[in-house]
């Protein structure tokens, strides 16, 4: 019975400590944590310059070292519109009652928008099925397109510069890009492409 | 196992910063391309044919009939068919090959057996005429042939124009412009081209007008 009184008097010491614990006096300090992102942005810049302003240009036969010319007896044959969307996010292409060798010479410029930089990383090509086909990350590449699936390809696209450029707000690039219709292209066929240029955050810009 | 420990952690901490890589903020630019390409077509729009009748009670007891189509719509009363000269559409329904074929059938003399090829071409880029092809006699044919080419005349009109073999040499064709290819046949008095045949082939080749070489 001794033993059983003396651990019972443990117990109620240590509870009584604990009491002590929970009564003490306190004050708080308190931190508020606001974060205000900043916006990653940029966007097409007009005017947009084409090189078929009459007379069609012609290129044969390749884009890589093919020569430029204006189409025999200075016919205006095709015609490329080029309408910049809402947004200025999306440029429309069209080229009309195009023919094999029928090229063209396109700039344009991109915009910078964003609160922090943006660096243009790379360019990919889709098909017209929305399939991705080709991914640029340098300088002067030349991309075959075979838009109809048919084993040829029916389009040429060169593609020049201004990757790896940064663009703080208000920062504006020159680019442009050449377009070359090839002998395999169907007749009185819709060829759809597309070329999506892609930005992004100058401190994650890897390398090419 | 704590090497196994360890290389598990290192596998997490890379792919960990992959995924960091790959979280980057982007932005995206496009530019949709659409390329609408034209045509070359030069598409058979008509054919005229000859026929040639034995019908009792007329001059000569004989009735000639020129016109357009592959049949006469109004063959003579009373008549007899002896001989034609028929030309006929053979292009395929979708207009991917444009054919004709002209049958002379049982020609005598001193009569003229006509046939015209009507040709529109339908394209909507210019195209030049880059060759024209006659493979004649056909290879093969039988050993009782004759040179009918010594018998046969040709006319070739451009929007009514007269051409000849020179000129139509790179000829530019533009959107509905129209060849006429009149072909007639006119035997003379020979007994030595009786029952005689002759078969063969002429090819008119287009190329787009920016790719054509003399």
């Amino acid at each position: 019975m001794g033993k059983v009184g003396l651990l019972f008097l443990v117990l109620v010491l240590a509870l009584a400590s604990v009491g002590v614990a929970f009564a003490a006096w306190t004050d708080t300090i308190t931190i508020s944590g606001s974060v205000t992102t900043g916006e990653l942005d940029w966007e097409f810049m007009g005017p947009i310059i084409q090189a078929d302003t009459g007379p069609d240009q012609n290129c044969f036969w390749r884009l890589e070292d093919g020569t430029w010319g204006t189409a025999p007896e200075g016919k205006d044959v095709g015609s490329t519109i080029l309408t910049i969307g809402a947004g200025n996010k999306t440029i429309g292409l069209t080229i009309n009652n195009a023919y094999p060798y029928y090229g063209n010479h396109i700039a344009l410029k991109l915009h910078g928008l964003g609160t922090i930089p943006l660096k243009f990383w790379k360019l990919n090509f889709y098909d017209s099925n929305g399939d991705l086909v080709f991914t640029a990350y340098e300088p002067d590449e030349y991309v075959y397109l075979d838009l109809d699936e048919d084993g040829y390809n029916d389009v040429e696209v060169w593609y020049g510069d201004s990757f790896g450029d940064q663009f703080h707000y208000c920062t504006k690039r020159d680019v442009s890009f050449e377009i070359l219709v090839l002998q395999p292209a169907p007749q009185n066929a819709s060829l759809t492409f597309t070329m999506e240029f892609v930005g992004i955050q100058w401190n994650e810009y890897p390398l090419p | 196992m704590k090497r196994l420990g360890l290389l598990f952690l290192v596998l997490v901490i890379a792919l960990g910063g992959i995924g960091a890589a790959f979280a980057a903020w982007t932005d995206t630019l496009t530019i949709t391309g659409t390329v609408n390409t034209g045509s070359l077509d030069l598409d058979v729009t008509g054919v005229s044919s000859t026929f040639v009748y034995k019908v009792i009670g007329v001059p000569d007891e004989l009735v000639r009939h020129y016109g357009p189509g592959s049949t006469d719509p109004n063959p003579p009363a009373g008549g007899t068919l002896i001989a034609s000269a028929i030309a006929t559409d053979t292009s395929n329904p979708t207009g991917d090959v444009d054919s004709v074929n002209f049958a002379f059938d049982n020609l005598f003399p001193c009569i003229a057996f006509t046939v015209d090829a009507k040709f529109t071409y339908t394209g909507t880029i210019p195209a030049r005429i880059q060759s024209i092809g006659l493979v004649y006699p056909t290879p093969g044919q039988p050993a009782n042939t004759i040179d009918i080419d010594k018998y046969l005349t040709y006319s070739v009109t451009v929007n009514n124009v007269t051409q000849t073999p020179a000129q139509l040499a790179g000829l530019q064709l533009h959107g509905q412009e129209v060849i006429m290819l009149v072909v007639t046949c006119h035997l003379p008095q020979d007994n030595d081209l009786m029952s005689k045949s002759a078969t063969g082939t002429a090819t008119i080749q287009l190329i787009q007008w920016n790719e054509y070489k003399p």
